[in-house]
């Protein structure tokens, strides 16, 4: 807006004019290849999820709304978002807490800040796939690290099978979630604090504000922005976790971890409903769209 | 960063405290120390535990995991990564992954930063309404359009090639990257852009020429986002790229580990193949994997 | 670079209110536009027609290797390619879809598996190679049956198997025990070696499938061989009380007398094969197909022996037996005379041998045991096949729909993991029978 000559109607400048078709040029590679492939998809998956298709007929049977009506009457629909409503809550919360945990201590003075900082950015650029591979090793109900550490301190009651145990498995892979992200929690909030005025947390001390205070009150206010945009970030990729459920757990013991991408999967590319399957990933896209228009619009409010 | 000085006197204020006698105040601080540093080790641990004891357990045979599955190997055997690596065939799947990345990070950063710059620079008469339909596509998620993308990619014969990988991902990575040039061409001044213009450079020498190296912060950031985006791929290629020949390593990586569920040294060993090479190349320009990966959230 | 970014946003909330329509009009951006590039799977420079096959044997399995060495040999204008598949229910289905699926494929029958791909228009119907070959005379009717659906046939079923209970002949003679009579011996012997500290079975669930096999032999022995062809065929409830009890006794009674390793759920199938192949358990319920395994001096050096479930409350036993895989050939097959041809070859006089000897396996033709160098747990297991095939029952899982696969497995793990009751289960099974006899997904195996 604020960089170009503005543009009127009818009465380009020739300079404009050359411009606007150079802009015109520098952008329609990039949008041929994403109307072809991205809106061209999004606009199939809306009108899939209006039919019964097997993916292999000729014929897509059109039912109206048939898929949606049965999606509020399936109870595995309901069971999976519930997971992915505990996932997104904790698995939000706690990388975040920690993220803070570790960014106010290194900030507040510690030495070997970058030492720090890149192991715990270590997880993160590792592939799902790997990260699962580890974990379901740790987990393992024989040789596990856990439950080996567990047995070795006499805590041998406490010792289960993690992943096959319907009480504890989601929660241990929501942990697995946290160990491969607290780390890029951490370094995004370490950033917020380089721009956290210090006179203010040193005003607060002189009036007394005790840590927890100036933690509290002064500091968190501050990175409010980033904390925003960073649990945007982690509650849509809450909804739409994947890859460490589907290598981990398979959705199992039972359905005990499935989730809505999983329960996608499954329906439409393991068990042929792809009208039903297309269904379910519009479920995933409203959320994620809810998702982002709510922080979009948060967002907006902090900078007024 | 040059806050540096001024956080550490307001630290030590932190722990003066009004008014107390000075051996107290030692103490305290002697305390609150080891308590920091004591919660910055224990996460450093949990961070890397996990990995050493993927290695340790990658070196032992079968027999001595079940022994003693926490401990060192007692003896080292290499042979488990011959094995793995023969067996695995993981120098193919690396390379299809190298096939795979190097297109997908050259026409992303190529495609985003001529559109980013097309948007931020010059302006046009519907330029608004085609930001808005990317920044649309930054908040649906791929599987929104998986289902109908794989019958699109059977249609037009990409399945089964690595096309089926390649162009897609070009397309998934348009919404962010061109936001992101955009902003980045955006922030840079106006002036350098019009003298060159006045030295006769046209629309394209001037981003080519001028802008886009005046970008390079940008462009080597996205640069490590994209080409983490691609390598650590798995949905993606999970449902296009069910050929054996032309599997990435994460997905080769998955049917391996599928392949020897009993043989966990063998696991471990192809997990650690595939896991080695990347930690080394973030140990080395691990500034410029922080600034990349995290681009997309710190501004 | 922030405050653009900012400005940026704020464009995009002005302006999404009247976006709409504009993005419909983008919807309309070349939706049937299919053309492009040219097929990029070039031809192979040989001029021999190439039959890629898809298999669920191991990458090194002598047998089936030694099957294609010979086939390629004996026959020049073909040459066949074996990949070993380990996630083929994972991934079979896109594949074949995606046209880039094998020619020839090993999969399971049944209408859970085979049969979802058979209706969905993937597998070539062989009526036609059945006559041309006259498999009719050489192969067992029961492998043409279990491959056909909606009254095509699409397969060869094999690998004849039966489930029962193996055990570690060093640790009974040790503890004195004897292979158990009744269910109540049974009990009698598990109460025996948990008092010596060996987990009397091993079993291993987070596969999921092995409880299917559990289920199979209970309701067997339980309700009968009719009355469970008469469920898997959707005209028996299976909530009736003996189903509710084929449920209980397995996956509640004996979890909680201890009788299994802890943490069923979290084990695999393989490693509850290695807690008994370390002696650590004495027992384990499962398939003939384990033979190879169980007879291998690298896995476990102590003698194995077998013995169906015995008998319960007096009721005649009925030990399920089945086609555990089975071939088929894809829709979009290069050759399919090609493809007929290797089916032809994998049961013919000439790879009987590798399949007894290579792989422990029993194909689905005539056939004396005498006649091959076999272990005696093989041996037995194709007597007692030829001789008892009468009264024995089934594998449920391979003859049931996919929707009451889902249920079985989930649902087993969810009873085992107490999330649900052995009641609970039984009404979601016949719930889900009912579905898909909605759907027409049932088969009916009722004499």
């Amino acid at each position: 807006m604020t960089t170009a000559a503005p543009v009127r109607r009818g009465q380009l400048s020739p300079r404009a004019k050359r411009k606007a078709i150079a802009g015109w040029i520098f952008i329609t590679p990039a949008i041929l290849i994403y109307a072809f492939f991205f809106i061209q998809p999004f606009f199939y998956s809306i009108y899939y999820s209006l039919t019964d298709w097997n993916g292999a007929d000729p014929v897509k049977q059109f039912v109206g709304l048939g898929n949606y009506i049965k999606l509020a009457g399936d109870s595995l629909l309901w069971q999976a978002l519930g997971h992915n409503l505990i996932w997104v809550i904790i698995g939000t919360v706690s990388p975040i807490a920690i993220g803070l945990l570790l960014g106010v201590l290194i900030w507040t003075g510690a030495l070997g800040r970058v030492l720090f900082r890149t192991i715990y950015f270590l997880p993160v650029i590792l592939s799902e796939v790997v990260i699962a591979i580890i974990w379901n090793w740790i987990y393992h109900p024989l040789f596990g690290a856990v439950n080996q550490i567990l047995r070795g301190i006499g805590l041998d009651h406490l010792a289960r099978g993690w992943l096959g145990d319907p009480q504890t498995a989601l929660l241990a892979l929501l942990m697995t979630a946290i160990w491969a992200y607290y780390g890029f929690c951490f370094v995004i909030i370490m950033a917020g604090l380089q721009n956290v005025d210090i006179s203010l947390v040193e005003a607060a001390t002189i009036d007394g504000a005790n840590g927890w205070q100036r933690f509290i009150h002064v500091i968190v206010p501050q990175l409010s922005h980033v904390l925003t945009m960073i649990t945007a970030f982690t509650l849509i990729g809450g909804f739409n976790v994947f890859g460490i459920v589907f290598v981990m757990t398979q959705g199992g013991p039972g359905t005990a971890t499935q989730v809505i991408a999983t329960y996608t999967y499954r329906k439409a590319f393991q068990e042929s409903q792809v009208g039903y399957g297309a269904a379910l990933s519009m479920v995933m896209t409203v959320l994620s769209l809810v998702t982002s228009y709510i922080f979009i619009r948060l967002r907006e409010r902090q900078e007024q | 960063m040059q806050n540096t000085g001024a956080v550490q006197e307001w630290s030590r204020m932190d722990t003066r405290g009004p008014r107390q006698s000075t051996a107290r105040d030692k103490l305290l601080r002697y305390i609150g120390s080891s308590l920091r540093y004591a919660v910055l080790i224990f996460f450093t641990l949990v961070c890397i535990t996990p990995l050493f004891w993927v290695i340790a357990s990658s070196l032992k045979t079968t027999g001595q995991i079940a022994a003693n599955p926490l401990g060192f190997p007692t003896e080292i055997r290499w042979d488990n990564y011959i094995e793995a690596w023969t067996v695995g065939r993981f120098g193919k799947y690396f390379k299809n992954s190298v096939i795979i990345s190097v297109p997908i990070v050259t026409f992303v950063i190529l495609l985003a930063s001529l559109a980013g710059y097309g948007l931020a620079r010059l302006r046009f008469h519907g330029s608004n309404f085609v930001f808005v339909l990317f920044l649309l596509g930054l908040m649906v998620p791929f599987q929104s359009i998986m289902i109908p993308l794989f019958y699109i990619l059977k249609d037009i014969r990409f399945l089964g090639t690595y096309w089926a990988m390649i162009v897609p991902s070009i397309a998934l990575g348009m919404p962010f990257s061109i936001f992101f040039m955009r902003a980045y061409f955006s922030g840079l001044p106006q002036e350098l852009g019009d003298a060159a213009e006045i030295d006769g450079c046209n629309e394209f020498g001037v981003y080519w020429r001028v802008m886009l190296p005046l970008a390079g912060p940008a462009v080597s950031a996205l640069v490590v986002l994209q080409f983490m985006g691609a390598w650590n791929a798995f949905l993606l290629p999970l449902i296009y790229m069910q050929k054996e020949e032309i599997r990435p390593l994460v997905l080769g990586l998955m049917f391996f580990r599928s392949r020897y569920t009993q043989n966990y040294p063998l696991t471990m060993a192809g997990a650690a193949i595939v896991m080695v090479p990347i930690v080394i190349v973030y140990l080395v320009f691990q500034r410029r994997f922080v600034q990349g990966l995290t681009a997309g959230a710190v501004k | 670079m922030a405050t653009s970014l900012r400005q940026t946003r704020r464009d995009f909330l002005r302006l999404s209110g009247g976006l709409s329509a504009s993005i419909l009009a983008a919807a309309c951006v070349t939706p049937g536009a299919t053309t492009g590039t040219e097929d990029s799977a070039g031809e192979p420079a040989a001029e021999k027609t190439q039959i890629l096959v898809w298999d669920q044997f191991g990458e090194d399995s002598v047998g089936v290797n030694e099957i294609v060495v010979k086939f390629n040999e004996s026959h020049p204008e073909y040459h066949v390619t074996r990949e070993a598949q380990t996630n083929m229910r994972d991934i079979l289905k896109t594949s074949l879809d995606a046209g880039a699926g094998p020619d020839v494929m090993y999969y399971d029958t049944g209408p859970g598996f085979a049969g979802v791909l058979a209706r969905a228009g993937l597998l070539l119907p062989l009526d036609d190679a059945y006559e041309q070959y006259a498999w009719n005379e050489r192969i067992l009717p029961i492998a043409r049956e279990r491959a056909s659906f909606d009254g095509v046939t699409y397969g060869i079923g094999n690998e004849l198997e039966i489930v029962g209970t193996f055990y570690n002949e060093r640790i009974f003679e040790e503890q004195g025990l004897e292979a158990p009579v009744t269910h109540d011996d049974f009990l009698a012997v598990c109460e025996a070696l948990k008092g010596q500290d060996i987990i009397p079975m091993a079993w291993g669930n987070q596969n999921k499938w092995p409880a299917g096999h559990t289920f199979s032999v209970f309701s067997g022995n339980i309700a009968g061989k009719e009355n469970l062809a008469a469920a898997i065929s959707g005209e028996l409830a299976w909530n009736e009380p003996d189903f509710v009890e084929s449920i209980q006794i397995p996956f509640v009674d004996m979890v909680d007398a201890g009788y299994y390793n802890s943490d069923i759920n979290a084990v695999t199938y393989d490693d509850s094969n290695l807690l008994f192949y370390s002696g650590q358990a004495a027992m384990r319920l499962t398939g003939s197909w384990m033979i190879d395994g169980y007879t291998n001096p690298d896995n476990i050096t102590d003698p194995v022996g077998f013995f169906f479930y015995p008998s319960i409350r007096e009721k005649v036993i009925a030990p399920p037996a089945g086609l555990g895989s089975g071939y088929f050939v894809g829709r979009d097959v290069e050759s399919p005379e090609g493809a007929f041809a290797y089916l032809n070859f994998l049961f013919s006089d000439e790879t009987i041998g590798d399949w007894l000897e290579g792989m422990a396996m029993i194909p689905p033709v005539r056939l004396n045991a005498d006649d091959y160098s076999i272990s005696d747990l093989l041996r037995f297991t194709i007597i007692e096949i030829q001789q008892s095939a009468e009264s024995m029952g089934f594998n449920i899982d391979v003859l049931t729909p996919d929707n009451y696969n889902t249920m079985m497995f989930d649902g087993f793990q969810e009873v085992i993991g107490k999330v649900k009751t052995a009641q609970q289960q039984a009404d979601d099974l016949e719930a889900a029978m009912q579905e898909a006899i909605e759907r027409g997904t049932v088969m009916d195996i009722t004499p």
